[in-house]
């Protein structure tokens, strides 16, 4: 049968998940499905001629080659993803009949799902489930062309919603039940994939202005007990002590070495979850000196936390940490004491007034430095104007005076190492926001803050920027650069505004998502069962494992017997299903009296049944014709096959709820 | 000849016999499945004016041979009668064929005739042919009989004996018209009236043709079996007098082709079968009233319809 038309729904669906992938797809395939989608339309409705099968086959070509070109492979994520919106495309260009049709179905239901590779954001998902009921619906269209269900969208949608609906319940019980690895189930890996937001090994000049803008959560923090105290919130990750070797202004972190030489005070542990976004790197963010890691990571000697792998999933993980502790006192070894002294650049302002605090104690030079900070004119601020160039930190200092976390962590960590304190720095976050019963932690708030090391207290976190902006710390970032225009409404977070308040909702219901959606992995699912008093360990599982099989098979076993009987009863395949559609409609009401034959039978059942009168119609002219006319073809007789199949689907479960109402 | 002019000759037919349209259906049936007609019903239903109208459409020779308690064999096959010789013949006996050599014969109240009478008329048939002196002289190719009998309540009547009643494909009622169609035909003067302007439609030519095509339509072993059942529950069952014969079986699969070839089906139904069986079964079998159900009925709920 010619096709005038794709099907409606299957042009919605394709424009639709087309539409969703648009970010993730190269350019160069973007003209190639642009011109396929709107050919095809332009030949619906303008007549215009599909392309002969060279051209077709040349596109393709074509379109392979700019797919390897750009991503130099045919495999993977996103190189299968643009071959497959390409084959859509294309596919549509060849489709001339009706059952062609069933090929752009089989893609739409591909490109739907690979949508969710890319994304599985609550928002995503919905319109990824809003689309694949259309589809369901375009399914049936395509299918039964000329039924009743053929041309009534409303009438298909109702259907395929209905049919969604009854699979609902299993597919949550599959979700909850079905036995998991660990690890979130839709982490898909991408090696070398997009540019990570977020904290990097190295602290550029001007990283953290940009940070500043970014209002997406870094990682999410639920505490057993109460939550920390604001100016500790400090979520250490990367500890910096060297220079990049090409640029003497930029910082770059330690590596993971040795282990921890630390006293904590058992008071002040504190335990907690982090949810850490995907973030490259191994090192997961920690409050103070954490003491017991998650499995598969371990605490260097600088106190951070090193997993094996990097995080490309989402991660969740639980950490206790010691606010209070004492990391390397008494003395640090020579080759790390001129680590931490080491000048990265000249600064010959900074090292004069450095060189005024040297007679007096570590401790008061400390002071010293943050008295500085503060007695000058100094400004918090993301737009410092120039810092480029060498001596930046003098320039810093002495003339701008106006800077950002980063320029005050630099300047007082250089400023400490030329008063001859060993000093670091650390980056990481500071803060977070408290949302419901746990804090969001945005990569908007992003921080850096100094560590000096003196004898008896070893090394000790200073924040510079606690001197010159209080606020910025005890309130977070939001408060601190309210009035600072160039940032987006989401980071400023205007108090008890509307929007704010809307944000941190759809924010919490994100979280739940990634929380117990996303994240439900096979430790989760273990922690639930375990609530209920079926963890995995629990010796009746085995046992119930053992049981269901066993059921399921004797089941299974016994529906086919039982199938295989009837069908030797009833002496062929046509005979077996016309029985059970018998069994169907008298379940409906319909029952079959002797003296009324197989055609009265089915033109009462059309007369009860109109949504089915044509199949009804159509099964009696078929049924007739294979038993009684001179020369029943095959060809019918596979076709009554397939009608009676098609009927008793479309009858089980309506008959089988109806028994159950009445 | 094509089948779907089927359905015009009954329209046509209808347009005179006004509110009968089952019952000519069911005559067009019974001449397409070379068997006879018997109408029992009263006088005055339409009886004659169905036949006639039918001879009529169908373009056939149509004589009427109103049966009495005096009438001898010779009035319905004819006789041989000396003929004085002339100049063109020698003299000697000529043979005067009587009524029955047409091709419709409306063999008006059969059962007023006295059984020597009857059984003339039912050979001639059964044969289709006639025996006169030891000569026989075939009846034309296309010959067909509708009988009509009154109620056989009714004073001076010789009943048809069953093995005599066999020999009609159909016994059929007429009934009175409804309501609406009485009106309507009492207003317009009856149909006899319009007998005249009725033009054929087919010729003996292509009715032979018809029926030719009625004989070719299908009978799928399905629906042999379904009748072979029926015979042999019509023979179990103890309400029958007599079960149906043979012949009676064969009947019924013609019949139930021409019904079929009538819708324009080239193989029969079981509906088929199950529209022409009551009609053909009742007065074959002998049996009295039974619960408001007839013969038919009661063989149809024994035997399982395929």
């Amino acid at each position: 049968m010619a096709l005038a038309r794709l099907d409606p729904l299957l042009w919605l669906v394709l424009v639709g998940s087309v539409g969703l992938l648009l970010p993730h797809l190269p350019w160069t395939v973007l003209p190639i499905v642009i011109v396929a989608f709107a050919w095809r339309r332009v030949h619906e409705v303008g007549g215009l001629p599909l392309p002969p099968r060279w051209m077709l086959l040349l596109l393709a070509a074509a379109s392979t080659a700019v797919v390897v070109l750009h991503f130099h492979a045919l495999w993977g994520r996103d190189a299968g993803v643009a071959l497959l919106v390409v084959a859509a495309g294309l596919k549509l260009l060849e489709t001339h009949e009706a059952r062609d049709q069933y090929g752009v179905l089989l893609l739409a239901f591909f490109l739907l799902i690979s949508v969710l590779l890319f994304d599985q954001a609550i928002v995503i998902f919905a319109l990824v489930m809003a689309l694949f009921w259309l589809l369901v619906g375009a399914w049936m269209g395509i299918s039964q062309p000329a039924g009743p269900t053929g041309h009534h969208l409303g009438q298909r949608l109702r259907e395929s919603g209905r049919l969604l609906l009854i699979g609902l319940p299993f597919t949550l019980i599959l979700f909850a039940l079905f036995p998991r690895p660990p690890g979130a189930l839709w982490g898909v890996q991408q090696p070398g994939g997009q540019a990570q937001t977020g904290l990097s090994e190295q602290m550029r000049p001007g990283q953290f202005d940009q940070l500043a803008e970014d209002p997406s959560p870094a990682f999410r923090v639920r505490f057993d007990g109460t939550p920390v105290a604001p100016e500790q919130r400090y979520w250490r990750v990367f500890v910096m002590s060297g220079f990049a070797e090409d640029d003497p202004e930029s910082w770059i972190a330690d590596p993971a070495m040795g282990s921890p030489r630390v006293e904590t005070i058992d008071e002040s542990r504190v335990a907690y979850q982090v949810t850490l976004e995907p973030t490259g790197a191994r090192q997961l963010p920690s409050l103070a000196a954490a003491i017991e890691t998650p499995p598969r990571s371990r605490l260097d000697g600088n106190l951070v936390v090193h997993r094996e792998r990097p995080v490309d999933d989402r991660l969740r993980y639980r950490l206790t940490s010691a606010l209070d502790y004492r990391l390397d006192v008494g003395s640090l070894p020579r080759f790390r004491r001129q680590q931490y002294l080491a000048l990265g650049g000249l600064n010959p302002l900074l090292t004069d007034l450095a060189d005024d605090w040297r007679d007096q104690p570590p401790a008061a030079r400390i002071e010293l430095a943050l008295a500085y900070f503060r007695d000058q004119p100094f400004a918090y601020t993301r737009s410092p104007g120039r810092r480029d160039g060498a001596d930046r930190a003098d320039t810093f200092l002495f003339e701008t005076r106006r800077g950002y976390c980063a320029d005050y962590a630099d300047a007082f960590v250089r400023l400490m190492r030329a008063a001859d304190v060993p000093a670091r720095v650390v980056t990481g976050y500071q803060g977070g926001e408290l949302n419901g019963d746990y804090l969001v932690v945005r990569q908007s708030d992003a921080h850096a803050w100094a560590e000096v090391w003196t004898a008896d207290r070893g090394w000790q976190r200073v924040d510079p920027t606690a001197a010159v902006a209080p606020e910025r710390i005890e309130e977070g970032i939001a408060r601190s650069m309210a009035g600072d225009a160039s940032l987006p409404a989401t980071v400023r977070r205007e108090e008890g505004s509307l929007s704010r308040q809307m944000r941190l909702l759809v924010e919490q219901m994100d979280n739940r998502w990634n929380q117990y959606v996303l994240g439900y992995d096979g430790r989760l699912q273990q922690e639930w069962l375990g609530k209920l008093g079926l963890a995995m360990n629990h010796p009746v599982w085995p046992a119930l494992w053992a049981l269901a099989l066993a059921i399921t098979a004797w089941w299974g076993l016994l529906v086919l017997l039982g199938r295989r009987e009837r069908r030797r009863q009833a002496g062929s395949e046509v005979e077996y299903l016309w029985t059970r559609l018998q069994d169907d409609l008298a379940r409906l009401g319909i029952h079959r009296g002797n003296p009324e034959s197989e055609r009265a039978l089915l033109r009462r059942a059309a007369t009860t049944l109109p949504f089915a009168a044509e199949d009804l119609r159509r099964v009696g002219q078929l049924l007739e014709a294979t038993r009684y006319a001179r020369s029943p073809s095959r060809r019918q007789s596979a076709l009554l096959t397939s009608r009676l199949a098609n009927l008793h689907r479309r009858l089980f479960w309506r008959s089988r709820w109806k028994r159950r109402r009445s | 000849m094509d089948a779907t002019i089927c359905p015009s000759i009954i329209d046509r037919t209808g347009s005179v016999v006004v509110g009968q349209r089952p019952a000519i259906r069911k005559a067009l049936t019974c001449i397409l499945a070379g068997g006879h007609l018997l109408i029992e019903d009263l006088p005055g239903l339409g009886k004659t004016t169905l036949a006639h109208t039918l001879a009529q459409v169908l373009g056939l020779s149509f004589k009427r041979l109103q049966f009495t308690a005096d009438m001898l064999p010779a009035d319905v096959v004819g006789s041989s009668i000396f003929q004085p010789g002339g100049a063109s013949a020698p003299s000697g006996f000529r043979f005067m064929p009587g009524p029955v050599f047409t091709q419709m014969l409306l063999a008006d109240e059969i059962n007023r005739a006295p059984p020597k009478v009857q059984s003339a008329l039912l050979e001639a048939m059964e044969e289709r042919q006639v025996s006169v002196d030891g000569k026989r002289y075939p009846l034309p190719a296309v010959f067909f009989v509708i009988a009509t009998q009154n109620p056989l309540d009714q004073a001076g009547t010789y009943p048809l004996p069953e093995s005599q009643l066999d020999r009609f494909a159909m016994v059929i009622r007429l009934g009175y018209p409804d309501a609406e169609t009485e009106r309507e035909m009492l207003l317009s003067g009856g149909g006899r009236a319009h007998l005249a302007e009725v033009e054929p439609i087919v010729d003996a030519e292509g009715l032979q043709g018809l029926r030719a095509q009625a004989a070719r339509v299908h009978v799928a072993t399905r629906i042999a079996g379904y009748v072979q059942s029926l015979l042999a529950a019509s023979r179990e069952a103890p309400e029958f007098r007599v079960g149906l014969s043979p012949r009676a079986g064969l009947m019924l699969l013609n019949l139930a082709r021409a019904w079929a070839l009538i819708d324009q089906r080239d193989h029969v139904l079981p509906d088929d079968v199950q529209a022409v069986l009551p009609d053909l079964v009742n007065h074959r079998v002998g049996m009295d009233g039974h619960d408001g159900r007839d013969a038919a009925d009661l063989l149809l709920e024994r035997v399982p319809t395929p």
